[in-house]
């Protein structure tokens, strides 16, 4: 018991002359600092925006959905189109869901969705909202939670019911006339609000990224209703302008098969013209994380060697401060100190740098994710498992360096440093 | 039975190519409570016998017995811990540590040997007060003249209570007068029980010891 006691006070008094020696030498201690605290700090920062970038991508790409394969007009060039023109490939349309459905039976279902153009009847204040047309299965399949009433229903698509499902932005931004069972006026028809769904939270501006509709903003109406066209001069954008077809398979493994069927079976519909695009969210998911991947190894190696500088900082100043004492080593061997008590206390030296530097570069790394977060808009993740990663690494870097010297401190002849 | 004890001690330094050989065939028996001057000429080995009689050396060549105990077959930590119980340095450069004040550097082997702090302040206090530096207690060493600096260091050397006194020419940097009084205070601590070894080659100094040395072609007369 007692043993134990001064084993820990031989401890608190090494680090204690650790403490000395690097408070008698500021400069030298500072410039090792900042080695340490510049590394830990970029390795912190690096981190925490990598984290950032990653959760975002997974949360965008699974609120997508993993089993879902999206479809998409796909831009095209003047050549293409007016070959689709020759040709008469229709784009992208409701016809395609049906083609779809004679597939064998891996989908689950199948909804569709496409822009309505409207004229602009809706207040001013909300304007930014969207007019869809959409398939009944469409909230089911992308799990659009509901806050009142309910979703549209087959029997509004087969009747053409003048019903409408609104987004919480948009309820919000329409106030007293985005109220349950209240009426809507669109194109100069009357809708009946009959459901309002949730506020999604998009998290981050950037979520257009992954998810191309804003699902807040939007004003649902059954695809089937034909709305009269919009009395706009002009230049008609092609029909399947903004649309979207959302295929849902059973499992996760017949991803790759469906989406070459699926790819097949369209070409062939579309007369050979690539006017769609499959985008597959598993696909994404794993190249958001190979991106991730890359994005880590190369700004890390970064931060890894500036961490590296801060060590051979550390072994420096370690080097001069053993050769500045020997003598002072070879009086504390003579009363009596052992090759490890000189090693500890050197490599205390080595270990308060480390650490000092290592929670003031945490803290600075973490007001860095944070400002870079703020300015640039970028996602931003910390927690502690994040920010004790830098640290301990610097402190493993500190000590591995701090060992050479303390080591041959250590190693000094006792009769030379005290009569050299 | 002898304090310390060499037996056929010899030794050699490589310098180079060459070989010196400093001590050949020494034979020394150090009793308890015995007060030994040795004496020779510079690079006669004074200090290399010195440094083996304290640890600090382990030539291998014959056998050193302190106590009984075979000291050449002691690995470094072994050798580190015999130092720090049962020997005591004095330097004649002093060795005392420039940031710390006189008490703290009297209380420096305690660190090294698992002494309660409370234990090792009142010791430490005991041999400052021996020594007559207690006024002192508090400054720094180089506040203190060339005579203070040695008592700090003796009062170092005794602190811990070692069996044996190691000094290597401690009046050598000291004028005649203060060099008297760090004499007399060996001779003190001498009368108090404690076996000093202590180097010289000032023929006054060397007369005030019972036993004196001298090293010529290695070996003791
Ligand atoms: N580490 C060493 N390497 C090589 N030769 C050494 C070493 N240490 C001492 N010597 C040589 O050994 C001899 C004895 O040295 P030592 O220091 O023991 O002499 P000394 O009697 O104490 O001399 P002085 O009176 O000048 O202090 C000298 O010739 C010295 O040059
Ligand atoms: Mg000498």
């Amino acid at each position: 018991m007692a043993a134990y006691n001064n084993s820990l006070h031989l401890l608190a008094s090494l680090f204690q002359l650790a403490y000395f020696s690097l408070k008698s030498h500021p400069l030298r201690t500072i410039l090792s600092l900042t080695g340490i605290i510049c590394g830990t700090a970029a390795l912190l920062t690096v981190i925490g925006l990598g984290q950032g970038a990653k959760m975002e991508a997974k949360k965008q790409i699974e609120k997508m959905g993993v089993r879902n394969l999206f479809i998409r007009p796909a831009p095209l060039t003047r050549e293409q189109f007016k070959q689709a023109g020759k040709r008469h490939s229709p784009g992208l349309g409701p016809q395609d869901m049906t083609i779809l459905s004679e597939l064998p039976g891996n989908i689950i279902q199948s909804g569709y969705l496409r822009e309505i153009r409207v004229e602009p009847t809706l207040p001013t204040s909300v304007s930014g909202l969207k007019v869809v047309g959409c398939t009944a299965n469409y909230g089911d399949i992308l799990d659009l939670p509901l806050a009142e009433g309910r979703f549209l229903a087959e029997e509004d698509l087969r009747r053409k019911n003048a019903v409408c499902v609104i987004g919480g932005e948009a309820a919000r931004s329409l106030a007293e006339a985005g109220r349950l069972n209240a009426y809507l006026r669109i194109n100069n028809h009357l809708f009946l609000i009959v459901g309002i769904l949730e506020r999604y939270d998009t998290g981050h501006k950037e979520s257009g990224k992954f998810s191309m509709q804003n699902i807040n903003e939007m004003i649902f109406l059954p695809v089937t209703i034909e709305l009269s066209r919009p009395t706009n001069r002009g230049q008609d954008l092609p029909a399947y302008h903004q649309s979207e077809l959302i295929v849902e398979i059973d499992k996760v493994e017949n991803i790759p098969t469906m989406t070459k069927l699926i790819d097949r079976t369209l070409s062939v519909a579309h007369q050979g013209i690539k006017d769609y695009q499959i985008i597959v969210p598993l696909e994404l998911l794993t190249r958001a994380s190979e991106i991730q991947r890359v994005f880590n190894m190369v700004f890390g190696a970064v931060a890894a060697i500036s961490l590296l500088t801060g060590g051979i900082g550390i072994m420096n100043i370690m080097l001069a401060s053993v050769s500045e004492r020997t003598a002072e080593i070879g009086l504390r061997m003579a009363v009596g100190a052992t090759p490890h008590h000189i090693t500890i206390q050197f490599l205390a030296e080595a270990a308060l740098v480390t650490a000092g530097g290592g929670v003031i570069g945490t803290l600075l790394g973490i007001i860095c994710v944070y400002w870079v977060g703020y300015f640039s808009h970028l996602p931003i993740h910390i927690s502690v498992s994040v920010a004790i990663i830098p640290f301990s690494i610097s402190t493993i870097i500190g000590l591995c360096f701090g060992i050479i010297p303390a080591r041959n401190a250590a190693r000094l002849d006792p009769v030379r440093t005290l009569t050299g | 039975m002898a304090l310390a004890a060499l037996q056929e001690l010899s030794h050699h330094y490589h310098s180079g190519s060459r070989s010196i050989q400093v001590l050949n065939g020494i034979n020394l028996e150090v009793k308890q409570g015995d007060f030994v001057a040795i004496m020779g000429r510079s690079g006669s080995g004074k200090s290399t016998l010195l440094h083996i009689l304290g640890g600090l050396l382990q030539p291998r060549i014959g056998h050193y017995l302190f106590k009984g105990m075979d000291v050449f077959s002691m690995s470094t930590n072994e050798i580190a811990i015999f130092r720090g119980k049962h020997i005591g340095f004095v330097f004649q450069m002093f060795h005392l540590l420039p940031e710390m004040n006189v008490l703290e550097n009297v209380k420096l082997p305690f660190l090294y040997n698992n002494t309660d702090p409370n234990e090792a302040e009142s010791l430490a206090r005991e041999a400052v007060e021996l020594t007559g530096i207690s006024h002192r207690l508090l400054h720094k060493p180089s506040e203190l003249s060339g005579g203070e600096m040695q008592r700090v260091a003796i009062a170092r050397a005794l602190a811990p209570g070692p069996e044996l006194i190691l000094a290597d020419e401690p009046t050598g940097n000291l004028d005649s007068i203060t060099g008297e009084e760090i004499i007399s205070l060996f001779e003190l601590l001498n009368t108090t029980g404690k076996t000093v070894v202590m180097v010289t080659h000032d023929q006054r100094i060397a007369q005030r010891a019972h036993i004196i040395k001298v090293l010529t072609d290695g070996r003791l007369q």
